[in-house]
């Protein structure tokens, strides 16, 4: 069985362009951890929560496929910040343990909601991307992935503006660094956190419409795409937003890789194998900090 | 112009201040000394709202200010230099300094304060896209103090200034807290390094064990035998 070097590209830009997406995965769950010192299980659940949003918005709602994107992650995005107002805050001084357990409880209870919205058959969404095949000299590539790869690197770079160059992203930064040194600056810390929680939300929602429109929607799809997205972030070192990116390329490519050049099959085993051996091998990521270094 | 009125505060079930009373005039610079866990930083805490009190009152320029959320604390114009420095070390020196005027709603007075704190500290100016936690702690003192002068604060709390520096900078840092002083900014000076900041103080206030156990005028504290055999190490 032989793989030519056209196929390879092919895979690789469909690899990257789930790398990109497990980036934004990545990219939730690092923004939360960083601002409120938690790892959000609940993260998956909002990239279920965009497609299903996304769905009804497109579908039901039909609006525009840009417009049903940006809606969709600004709902779910406030219901990240309804959930840090009235689940994380008041859990703030409790044990990490508590708090854990809370994100999973949250997990538990927007799936039983979204059953009762959505139901529990896995529904389509319209093919948005096309299907012409694109030609770019020999090589034939699929539009789907481009169009993916195209809006999460938007998305990347978008944040990666907001955290640079506004004053607000640079207080947020700021508040996670030092809590209380940001509050002597007039930053409403607080404001903060609920900022960090709709970020995160948003991300993981604006990956679950993206790429509704290749798989299908339904209400456990969050599962898998929490898991590769946590996978994500402990490869690049939790914590680390440059590490969350390039934790999710490597995810997704190594994973688009295994799959044609071993075998299909493995293409789930791949997340957790690095998951594992990163935990087992360098347990701070590829560009973490040092455990040490993580305290507030 | 800062009355502080037998406050208490507690970690948990201890009580680490126990009826802390105190007075800053306008202009002044007010020395708070005393031993390792004395309740100094506490108190600096009290005052910007970090550190919840249980009991006493807080009044600034006859406000009541309180058990006031904290980050609403920089808008009344007081600010605060924390123990052990606390720069956001992984943003650069720039937005270390940008931050610092974060509550002020003119960003051309923010622009100037910056530029006036570069003429002061040229250091800081040299490194400003560094990152602040790669600086020197010498260096990160100097942007803790102006971070917390680009709000152009009324009230300047200082959580002892001179820790772990080398004695050729802790006279810098002392000379440049008379400088503030004398450009209009009043002083409330927490320190271990009682001898200079006796010194350089109007009215100094001596903490036992979360209680004032003598005040006076700065002359008068470097002059008391106590003082003297217990902090001055003499
Ligand atoms: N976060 C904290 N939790 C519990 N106790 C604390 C905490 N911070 C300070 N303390 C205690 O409160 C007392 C006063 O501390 P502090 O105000 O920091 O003293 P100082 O600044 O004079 O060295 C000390 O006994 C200290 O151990
Ligand atoms: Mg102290």
């Amino acid at each position: 069985m032989g793989i030519n070097i056209f196929d390879l590209l092919q895979v690789t830009i469909g690899g990257v362009a789930m790398g990109c997406i497990y980036a934004l995965m990545a990219l939730g769950f690092t923004i939360i951890y960083n601002a409120l010192r938690l790892i959000n299980f609940a993260q998956g659940d909002m990239f279920m929560l965009g497609a299903t949003f996304g769905l009804t918005f497109y579908v039901s709602l039909s609006f525009p496929f840009p417009l049903a994107l940006i809606a969709a992650g600004v709902v779910v995005g406030v219901i990240g910040m309804v959930i840090e107002r009235t689940v994380f805050r008041p859990l703030r001084n409790y044990p990490l343990f508590n708090l854990i357990i809370a994100t999973i409880g949250i997990s538990i209870t927007i799936r039983a909601l979204a059953l009762l919205i959505w139901g529990s058959q896995a529904m389509s969404f319209p093919p948005v991307y096309g299907d012409k095949p694109i030609k770019v000299g020999q090589i034939i590539l699929l539009p789907s992935y481009l169009w993916v790869l195209l809006i999460s690197v938007m998305f990347i770079i978008l944040l990666q503006l907001f955290f640079t160059k506004t004053i607000l992203g640079k207080a947020m930064r700021a508040s996670a660094q030092n809590r209380n040194a940001a509050f002597l600056m007039g930053i409403n810390v607080f404001f903060m956190d609920s900022l960090a929680s709709a970020i995160s939300a948003g991300l993981g929602a604006v990956g679950g419409i993206l790429v509704a429109p290749i798989f299908f929607v339904e209400t456990e799809m969050g599962a898998l795409a929490g898991l590769k997205g946590f996978a994500a972030a402990v490869l690049g070192g939790f914590g680390s937003i440059p590490g969350a990116i390039a934790g999710g390329v490597i995810l997704g490519l190594a994973e688009n890789l295994a799959a044609s050049l071993i075998s299909s099959t493995y293409r789930d085993a791949v997340a957790f194998i690095i998951l594992i051996g990163v935990l087992l091998l360098k347990p701070n990521g590829l560009l973490g900090k040092k455990a040490g270094d993580f305290k507030a | 112009m800062l009355l502080v009125e037998n406050i208490y505060c507690s970690y948990g079930n201890i009580e680490v201040l126990k009826g802390i009373s105190f007075e800053i005039m306008q202009g002044q610079i007010v020395a708070l000394i005393g031993a390792n866990g004395a309740g100094k930083t506490t108190t600096l805490k009290a005052i910007s709202g970090l550190m919840p009190v249980a009991k006493g009152s807080i009044l600034f320029k006859g406000e009541n200010i309180t058990n006031l959320t904290p980050y609403k604390t920089v808008a009344k114009r007081i600010a605060q230099v924390p123990e052990g420095r606390q720069v956001f070390p992984e943003l650069s020196v720039l937005d270390n300094l940008l931050l610092g005027g974060y509550s002020v709603k003119d960003k051309d007075r923010v622009r100037n304060q910056i530029d006036t704190m570069f003429r002061r500290f040229p250091r800081l100016k040299e490194r400003k896209k560094q990152q602040a936690g790669t600086l020197s702690g010498g260096e990160q003192q100097m942007l803790a103090i102006g971070r917390a002068l680009i709000s152009e604060p009324e009230l300047l709390l200082l959580d002892e200034p001179s820790m772990g520096l080398a004695p050729i900078l802790v006279g810098e840092v002392f000379d440049i807290i008379e400088e503030i002083r004398e450009q209009g900014t009043t002083i409330l000076l927490v320190e271990q390094n009682a001898h200079m900041a006796l010194n350089i103080a109007d009215k100094a206030y001596v903490i036992q064990t979360g209680e004032i156990v003598l005040e006076g005028s700065g002359e008068e504290i470097v002059n008391n035998e106590e003082v003297r055999k217990a902090y001055l190490a003499e």
